[in-house]
């Protein structure tokens, strides 16, 4: 136990402000959908320490989600690489949260790691209780708002865009998107996606309509 | 970074390390501030910063039947990482009673100190023995105090079977 702490990474610097300005962020990257919003760094204080021993197993911007949406109460499940000791150990230790072995309705993972295994198994909640779906957190490689080389260019348009939204996204496979846009016949039943890259956020939840460009 | 953990073998038991921890946390905040305030930052890393909360008490009657809650208390927790000179790293933990954010930050430091072996001997004799001393003297003396005023109710038979 102690020598397991002995090389715990650090949390947030200010816990509770921290983890109120990441909230705040993540309800305003809901509600506009597709538009990259950069994690101020007040927020995320702590969470890249000069120390190399205290940096979190994460990077910034899944550490500081993972950290405010997370606690005793809400399990997560992480995914492929995400999924090491000194991870589950950290988030045990900073929001008492347990790491569960299996898909759950907090599910994170590196966008190479985001396969058919993995979407198939997310739940969408049912008719009548919509709120049961799951939210899926990915780390993809790079995440802008103008085209981007190897990049996939989507179209986003919906419930808090006035007409389209831009956005590009790196590292989710072509068939990702095609199966989020097939879930469209599926409303109210669906996921969320929170993008997470370095210290930018963005999201798309299940009532936009996106279009890939190829 | 594994190569500059303490090896558990070497580490004092956890046994030793229940008691000097239960001494610090009733230790009075004058001796421990004497000991922990003039520690150096530098070598000190903060994993959880000092937070306040809650814990329930639970007690028996007695020290027989059901376990009831007696009510909430507050405390203080704090974990540091210290790092020593020669590389080797520790993370002390301290809870106490209370809503003094400072002295739980001491225990943890004195905790991750005394986890060292380049520390842990001279803590031991200069604050541990010492305070483990005057804790049994304070308790003793309350006991004395007390005892004075005792009634024995020896002819009676419990309530509560046995």
């Amino acid at each position: 136990m102690s020598t397991l702490l002995a090389r715990m990474g650090a949390g947030f610097a200010d816990p509770v402000h921290g983890a109120q300005q990441t909230f705040r962020a993540l309800l305003g990257a809901m509600a506009e959908p597709g538009r990259v919003h950069s994690l101020p760094a007040t927020a995320t204080a702590g969470l890249a320490p000069s120390d190399p021993d205290l940096r979190p197993p994460l990077d910034i911007a899944l550490a500081a989600t993972l950290l405010t949406l997370l606690d005793a109460d809400t399990p997560v499940h992480l995914a492929g690489a995400l999924d090491t000791e000194d991870a589950r150990a950290w988030l045990r230790f900073h929001t008492g949260t347990r790491a569960l072995p299996h898909v759950t309705a907090m599910t994170a993972a590196r966008a190479r790691d985001v396969d058919a295994a993995l979407w198939t198994a997310l739940d969408l909640g049912t008719d009548d209780a919509p709120q049961a779906s799951a939210t899926l957190f990915v780390e993809v490689e790079c995440l802008a708002d103008q085209p981007m080389d190897r990049a996939i260019a989507l179209k986003l348009r919906g419930a808090g865009i006035e007409s389209s939204r831009d956005l590009a996204v790196a590292g989710l496979s072509p068939a990702f998107w095609t199966w989020r846009a097939s879930l469209r016949t599926q409303l109210p039943r669906g996921v969320d996606i929170v993008l997470v890259c370095g210290t930018r956020i963005a999201a798309i939840p299940r009532s936009t309509h996106v279009e890939s460009e190829g | 970074m594994t190569d500059t953990l303490p090896d558990p073998a070497r580490t004092p038991g956890s046994d030793a390390r229940r008691h000097w921890l239960a001494v610090l946390a009733h230790a009075p905040r004058e001796l421990l501030e004497q000991h922990a305030a003039a520690l150096p930052d530098a070598a000190f890393a903060r994993l959880r910063a000092p937070e306040i909360g809650l814990t329930m008490v639970r007690a028996r009657i007695g020290n027989r039947g059901d376990r009831f809650n007696v009510g909430d208390a507050t405390v203080t927790r704090c974990v540091v990482r210290h790092r020593a000179a020669d590389g080797r790293v520790a993370a002390g933990v301290g809870y106490v009673l209370g809503r003094d954010e400072a002295r739980a930050e001491w225990v943890a430091r004195l905790d991750a100190l005394l986890q060292q072996p380049g520390h842990h001997d001279r803590l031991m004799r200069e604050l541990v023995a010492p305070l483990a001393q005057e804790t049994t003297r304070r308790r003793a003396a309350a006991a004395a105090r007390i005892a004075s005023s005792r009634v024995s109710f020896d002819t009676l038979a419990s309530e509560i079977a046995p």
